[in-house]
């Protein structure tokens, strides 16, 4: 089934994988630009695992920051307290997060709208608390610092631009994943339950399943993002795994374009990149997200790239089709 | 909350600590109850459940701590201006942001909420910086010396003003026309509509007197803690807990369950740690979606 709102044409995933290789040609000389373009790549990560169970499946999760988190926790404890080589950690962090985030599923994931929203936010303030207070196994509040460089055999990740390329294959490769799920079955199921769980259990989704695996996927490809990220800083502290965190994530995906992945990534530069662009005026960025967010939620329902897909590709056809029925709720 | 009280934590468990605890648990939980009657408030007439509710907290304390301070307005005025701009902004959020989209369906409605409250927290956090902002006590008595415990006169004006608020509120709801137009709203817009009631200016006035439920709410905790510019989304959180503790569609629920978990939280917080006591209070919320979503207290059904 080719669903015309979700068509994404294939030049551009070519297009995507291209820029994301040559980047380091160009920036590799400016440690902003690098320092930004590994951002992006970790926020994109994180993104795609949330658009599809919020994007697509229309459950409004805000755990994304709690298994972020918990993947970071797992990788840099791992590393430093038992000296696991990081890549065997990273590994760690996905099973961590996976199956927190499966436990987890099961009573949570019962849960709608609102409520769902506000559990997954008391989960991540929880576990917050919990980092904070176990001090002798955490750090506590001043964090472990001194986190060892992933290395693959005698190959070190060790500059930025080698950085670089490891999290935008982790990143590209969760895009691959999230893509084909999109494309099958289980994202036609997951858009019908975002249109209505009742009538997608009775046309034979199994929802409990679909919801459950997308949001297993999500905390994996947090945690592996967490992981990555603090062994990029080589720091970890509890300030970073706050409810922010998430509600960042929803606004990116807000902001871009819930429902595809070029909008995660269109999302995800803009909330990285405005910060830096407002130079000395960045304590306004705050204020300005919430504006974007606003505006995007209250009048382009499918962010910015929506609105460009709706503008550019669309034939008179297709908007035939749509605007027969109000999109996306 | 930390209780606002001086606890007596070093001392053995006698009867005056267990009651300095169900002081100061009554004192946040006059807090809680606020909150949670703004969310039922808004609930019942619109079905939208405000994320932005515990901003109004925010500005209520922020505007009366900000005029006290920068412009040595008395304390009364102070608190009675907070209170009017939570009104205000409550005002704004219902006319300009929910009414025109009150049709889109529930997603869309709660992102626009978070929206809201994240806007509202930028804002105070450019206006007001992250300290937070005290005031000086309404009625600066003695503190009540009741059995070895203390209790100050700003705990006792808030848990006193939170049952007046409730009777007041109460009373309205039952005998006044616009009272009267709220309740057939939140039965049946369609058929409230069909028999005269103003729906769209109903709803806007749920969200003015949630807003002012917000508002008093902070103004009057500010003596008693300092009120910062990020406590909105935790006390959005708590109100949210005490409202679905009580059942989320009846006032009086929503202050029973502000209260309970007020107390519930000082006693956790006082005998396990103190450290864990937002965490004890988050943890009920998940335990009672999962397992008694309608409230300990409602026996109707939640609205689906």
């Amino acid at each position: 089934m080719r669903d015309l709102a979700h068509f994404q044409p294939r030049w551009m995933s070519f297009a995507l994988c291209l820029v994301a290789a040559s980047l380091p040609l160009l920036i590799s000389q400016h440690p902003n630009f690098m320092n930004l373009a590994i951002l992006v790549g970790i926020y994109y990560s994180v993104c795609i695992g949330l658009s599809l169970i919020f994007g697509i499946g229309g459950q409004l999760s805000l755990a994304q920051a709690a298994f972020y988190g918990i993947g970071a926790y797992t990788s840099a404890l791992l590393s430093t307290k038992l000296g696991l080589p990081v890549f065997l950690s990273f590994a760690a962090a996905a099973v961590a997060s996976g199956v927190i985030g499966w436990v987890l599923a099961a009573p949570i994931l019962r849960l709608r709208t609102v409520y769902l929203a506000m559990a997954t936010l008391a989960f991540g303030e929880i576990l917050v608390t919990l980092i904070r207070e176990n001090r002798e196994i955490t750090g506590g509040s001043t964090g472990i610092i001194n986190l060892p460089t992933p290395t693959l055999g005698a190959f070190s990740f060790d500059t930025p631009v080698r950085y670089y390329y490891l999290v935008w294959t982790f990143a590209l490769l969760a895009a691959w994943i999230a893509h084909n799920i999109i494309k099958s079955r289980v994202g036609a199921g997951l858009r019908a339950i975002s249109d209505s769980e009742i009538g997608a259990a009775s046309c034979g989704v199994d929802v409990v399943r679909y919801k459950t695996w997308m949001f297993v996927l999500g905390a994996i490809f947090a945690g592996v993002a967490g992981a990555l990220y603090v062994h990029y800083l080589s720091f970890i502290s509890p300030d970073s795994y706050s409810a922010n965190f998430s509600i960042l994530m929803v606004m990116i995906l807000a902001i871009g374009g819930r429902t595809s992945l070029i909008g995660a990534f269109l999302g995800a530069v803009i909330v990285t990149t405005l910060p830096v662009a407002l130079a000395g005026y960045d304590a306004y960025s705050p204020l300005l997200f919430s504006i974007l967010f606003l505006a995007a939620v209250m009048f382009l329902p499918d962010g910015i790239a929506g609105a460009a897909r709706s503008s550019l590709i669309d034939t008179g056809w297709s908007r035939k089709w749509r605007s027969g029925k109000e999109f996306n709720q | 909350m930390r209780p606002p009280t001086n606890s007596a934590e070093e001392q053995p468990m006698s009867s005056s600590t267990i009651l300095q605890f169900l002081f100061s648990g009554l004192t946040s939980g006059a807090l809680y109850a606020f909150v949670a009657l703004g969310f039922s408030v808004t609930y019942s007439s619109s079905g939208v459940v405000n994320f932005a509710q515990g901003q109004f907290v925010m500005l209520g304390g922020l505007v009366a701590a900000s005029l006290n301070t920068l412009f040595d307005l008395p304390v009364l005025p102070s608190m009675l201006l907070g209170t009017a701009a939570a009104a205000l902004t409550g005002l704004v959020v219902g006319r300009v942001f929910i009414l025109p989209i009150l049709k889109l369906g529930e997603f869309r409605l709660i992102l626009v909420t978070l929206g809201i409250s994240l806007f509202l927290e930028a804002i105070a956090l450019l206006i007001w910086g992250t300290d937070p902002w005290a005031l000086p006590s309404l009625l600066d008595l003695e503190p009540f010396r009741i059995g070895g415990a203390s209790l100050s006169s700003d705990s006792v004006l808030i848990i006193v003003m939170t049952f007046t608020t409730l009777a007041g509120f109460t009373a309205f709801v039952r005998y006044t026309r616009w009272g009267r137009a709220m309740r057939a709203t939140s039965i049946d817009r369609t058929v409230a509509s069909s028999l005269g009631v103003n729906v769209p200016l109903t709803i806007v006035l749920a969200f003015v007197l949630s807003a002012v439920f917000g508002g008093v709410a902070g103004a009057l905790l500010t003596p008693l803690i300092a009120t910062g510019s990020q406590v909105g989304m935790l006390m959005t959180l708590k109100g949210f807990t005490a409202a679905v503790l009580g059942g989320i569609s009846s006032p009086m629920g929503a202050v029973i369950g502000g209260f309970l978990l007020g107390v519930i939280e000082a006693f956790a917080g006082g005998f396990i740690s103190s450290a864990y006591q937002n965490a004890i209070g988050l943890a009920i919320l998940i335990l009672l979606l999962m397992f008694r979503p309608e409230g300990l207290f409602t026996l109707t059904t939640r609205r689906a």
